[in-house]
């Protein structure tokens, strides 16, 4: 699979550490994971920041195979950046929308995906999750670093969903319809 | 069975799972741990399953000679060699965060194995070059100038990777005869034992991190401190200083008075008095066990007897018993977690490298026997089944869609469902 990567920045967008570094380990993880299944020939992807350009390079070098079958003409386009436009010769589409938790400028961010059929959705960073930053906090105020880390491990359980929930990410993943 | 026997029958048949979890580019598999999973990405893993692989293929072949242990070891360091980058890091080397590179204590974990490694590479010199590039980049990176962190520009300190890190560095001193590392050894000791308990009821404890690199933070893993303990004894020989030595005793007497009785331990002990009693690792007791034999002491048989009775029909060695009760820490019952019974490379190696260890040298080994795997699981609390043979994992719940498949071949798994890939 030929992965070309591109950075397009999203204004507001956190920067990809702490709970974000764990939801683009889920976002990247699903793009390529879904393009190296699907045995496309080619992903061009668009991220919103150069570290996750780099994150984006090493899981393409991870999924080359040099004794693979044969890869199929699909070209996969990943919209997860501020560009939106998408290629013409594109097959499989994610797109990368904003929920609940994110700002007003990052949920108008679209993609038109008319002639398209939905066929996977993740919420990362899922409200749920984010609640449980009530109970971390009250552990280390309390000075219970164990019942912090049982929070947080509650919070973990709770990050990601293939339901549409109420979360800071969502991961649509189109194809041809 | 007598016990060298048995002990002989594990080893071959861990070989011959460790086998089936190869795949282009190096060791793959799932991994489920304690800070997080990754069940998605499943390519290789440049990381401490490597220092366990590469230590125990050297201990066979010492022990036993046969030519297939070289070609184990060679195979592991090309591994290494093949996934470096121009920096010196290897791919993947991030464990339960991968794909991500400059792992720690990961990468100097590897590092180690590929040192231990060099008498029986053929390339001693791209060995060692390699070993060198990748050291100097974690000293880039990660030094600070009085110590050393864990993330680039991050100020903090874990004193059980400053452990490994040193071991790795100490370890090229003593193959390559240039001892430019030492100091820098040094500094990742002297925070290692700046950050250990001394007197009280947890005497001989490490903490676990030191955010700031200041006060420690009152997580005490008896499976972290006991990765204290071979650098210290090592550390002991090269700096001709008993002081390392004793802190490893003490860190031998904590993990004594933490066992349970049924041989295993708990995953935290907190200063205030808690535990984290679940999940409790069952591969990864071999690191613990590992800390009793390099000090000389007899290794605890109920432990030994809990891990090796625990070895699956593939021949791997589940992770853990309790992940199901990480949150609650209440007392698991019925089916294991998922986590619990998948078997992971990056814990198996420590089980290698333990019975390689427990090998009586000469000992004719046998052939493996081996067979699929079929473990009653549950997958957030519902039922289901884990399946595993030599080419394949999957996960599939009483009724309903599979939750889990992945072909042994493949870097990223192929179904990867609710429940599955908590992180």
């Amino acid at each position: 699979m030929n992965v070309e990567v591109s950075v397009s920045p999203l204004a507001g967008l956190p920067a990809p550490v702490g709970a974000h570094e764990l939801a683009w380990s889920y976002l990247l993880d699903a793009v390529m994971a879904d393009a190296h299944r699907r045995g496309l020939g080619a992903l061009r992807v668009s991220v919103p920041e150069a570290s996750l350009k780099a994150d984006m390079h090493l899981r393409a070098a991870l999924s080359r195979r040099e004794r693979q079958a044969a890869e199929g003409p699909g070209v996969g386009a990943a919209l997860l950046g501020s560009e939106r436009v998408l290629p013409a010769d594109a097959t499989r589409l994610y797109s990368l929308e904003f929920g609940l938790l994110a700002s007003g400028a990052l949920r108008r961010v679209r993609t038109e995906t008319r002639g398209w059929r939905l066929e996977e959705h993740l919420s990362v960073y899922c409200l749920s999750a984010r609640l449980w930053g009530g109970p971390i906090r009250a552990a280390a105020l309390l000075g219970r670093t164990d019942l912090g880390d049982r929070a947080m491990f509650g919070m973990r359980r709770a990050f990601a969903s293939k339901h549409r929930h109420p979360a800071f990410y969502h991961l649509c993943i189109w194809g041809r319809a | 069975m007598n016990e060298p026997a048995r002990l002989a029958q594990a080893l071959v048949n861990l070989d011959a799972w460790l086998e089936t979890m190869r795949q282009e580019g190096g060791y793959g598999g799932p991994v489920a741990h304690w800070w997080q999973n990754r069940y998605r990405y499943t390519g290789p893993g440049l990381d401490w399953r490597y220092e366990g692989v590469l230590i125990g293929y050297v201990t066979l072949r010492q022990k036993t000679y046969a030519p297939r242990w070289c070609a184990r070891l060679r195979c592991a360091a090309e591994d290494l060699l093949a996934g470096q980058g121009a920096d010196g890091s290897y791919r993947a080397s991030s464990f339960e965060m991968n794909p991500r590179s400059l792992g720690t204590p990961h990468e100097a974990a590897a590092t180690l194995g590929l040192l231990s490694a060099l008498p029986y590479l053929e390339d001693k010199r791209q060995a060692l070059e390699a070993a060198k590039r990748n050291l100097d980049n974690l000293i880039a990176k990660l030094w600070d100038g009085r110590g050393f962190n864990d993330r680039p520009g991050v100020s903090g300190r874990v004193p059980n990777k400053l452990a490994t890190l040193a071991q790795a560095l100490m370890t090229y001193a003593v193959v390559s005869g240039d001892d430019h590392y030492l100091p820098y050894a040094r500094a990742a000791l002297e925070d290692v034992l700046r950050y250990q308990v001394t007197g009280g009821r947890f005497d001989g404890a490490v903490h676990q991190y030191a955010p700031g690199a200041g006060r420690g933070d009152g997580r005490f893993f008896p499976f972290y401190a006991a990765r204290c303990v071979p650098p210290l004894v090592l550390a002991s020989t090269i700096f001709l200083e008993p002081r390392y030595r004793a802190a490893a005793e003490r860190i031998l007497g904590f993990i004594r008075r933490s066992m349970s009785p049924d041989g295993s331990w708990p995953q935290i002990v907190y200063g205030g008095g808690q535990q984290a009693d679940w999940p409790r690792w069952l591969a990864g007791s071999a690191d613990i066990l590992l800390a009793y034999g390099t000090l000389g002491e007899e290794l605890p048989a109920a432990a030994l007897e809990r891990l090796l009775g625990s070895q699956l029909p593939s021949g791997g060695f589940p992770t853990a018993q309790g992940f199901s009760s990480q949150i609650s820490q209440r007392a698991p019952v019925g089916p294991p977690d998922y986590r619990d019974v998948t078997p992971v490379v990056g814990w198996n190696d420590k089980v290698l490298r333990l019975l390689a260890e427990l090998l009586e040298a000469g000992t004719q080994l046998p052939e493996a026997k081996v067979g699929e795997v079929t473990a009653s699981v549950t997958v957030c609390g519902k039922r289901a089944a884990l399946y595993e043979n030599n080419y394949h994992m999957s996960i599939c719940p009483e009724h309903g869609d599979v939750l889990y498949a992945w072909g042994k071949d493949k870097p990223w798994a192929q179904t990867v469902g609710v429940g599955v890939e908590v992180r």
